[in-house]
């Protein structure tokens, strides 16, 4: 998960290259980012 | 003579003995007269099992609001099928442990097989699926032919993962290059050696190509999403850091809306590193 936080374009392009980017699930896993996790300490 | 993938598993049996205890369990499983306690005798031959399966069944990723102390209980709380699947899990991911961390780190290896196969379950719940339980299993050991290669094939395995990874071709186009078969091969003629059911043999077999699913279309399908999936987030990695090609028929045969995908990967992301360390520190 630190990987895609630090991923560039490139780099994920890359990682999709056996992929066909025009299939509707692919273009979203493509683009998908999980949630930042919200670390806000407890009060 | 000619290596192929069924000589080399069973050239490899001597290191990775059957899972005795799945098989005493499954046989059980078919007897109409079996009891729990017959169940739960099977498994206290074995303590050290024991003790990693109530770890397992008490950690976060079950959730049960109190403590589960005996394999009976546990028995009753989540089935008999289901331990089992657990027991052929924490059975195979202990028998591959001395893998070399110099050719892959195992933690990703199996974090990636253990998203699969949370995955795997979450699609085939939404997919109305029953005994999801197997789908769990089928996703965790879709690439355990892998690691028949990693254990007996050390080096030709190291040159598939580097060529995999600097070329252009995926994993198992690498395998087949230089080994001559790929892990889907190897797998398939273990989990035959191993009597595993039928289902998941055709999942390990075919999880690249779900079109020449032979028996169980369905959980092949939806395993070679989950496979997909996992490796685009990604959760781990089995060797292979690049996303395997999709079967568009796969995902259109198990009938989902798009909007679940980003649902349970969010879910995965939660309780991954949870599992993954319960599973691989028991």
């Amino acid at each position: 998960m630190d990987q895609q936080q630090t991923e560039s374009l490139e780099e994920r392009q890359e990682r999709f290259c056996h992929t066909d980017l025009q299939q509707p699930l692919i273009k979203l896993l493509f683009e998908f980012q999980l949630p930042v996790p919200n670390n806000t300490p407890d009060e | 003579m000619t290596l192929s993938a069924t000589s080399l598993v069973n050239r490899s049996l001597e290191l990775v003995s059957p899972p005795s205890t799945y098989t005493r369990l499954d046989t059980l499983i078919q007897d109409p007269d079996s009891a729990i306690d017959d169940f739960a005798s099977v498994i206290n031959t074995d303590p050290a099992l024991a003790t990693r399966l109530l770890k397992i069944v008490n950690s976060p990723f079950y959730g049960f609001p109190s403590q589960i102390n005996t394999i009976s209980r546990a028995i009753t709380i989540i089935g008999t099928r289901e331990l089992n699947h657990l027991v052929l899990a924490t059975s195979v991911m202990n028998a591959f442990s001395g893998i070399p961390s110099t050719l892959i780190n195992m933690d990703s290896f199996w974090q990636h097989s253990l998203a699969c196969a949370m995955t795997a379950r979450q699609l085939a719940n939404a997919c109305g699926q029953r005994g999801t339980e197997r789908l769990f299993t089928a996703g965790l050991l879709h690439n355990i032919g892998s690691l028949v290669m990693y254990q007996s094939l050390p080096e030709l395995a190291r040159e598939a993962i580097s060529s995999a990874r600097f070329g252009n071709e995926t994993i198992f186009q690498a395998e087949q290059r230089i080994i001559g078969f790929d892990h889907s091969e190897v797998g398939e003629a273990l989990a035959l050696a191993w009597r595993l059911p039928e289902s998941l043999v055709d999942t390990i077999r075919h999880h690249h190509y779900p079109a020449e699913a032979k028996t169980a279309a369905l959980d092949v399908a939806i395993v070679h999403v989950a496979d997909v999936m996992v490796s685009a987030v990604p959760f781990g990695h089995a060797g292979d850091a690049h996303v395997p090609p999709l079967d568009p028929n796969a995902w259109q045969l198990l009938g989902l809306d798009l909007n679940i995908v980003p649902q349970i990967l969010t879910q995965i992301s939660l309780q991954l590193d949870s599992l993954t360390a319960t599973m691989l520190k028991t």
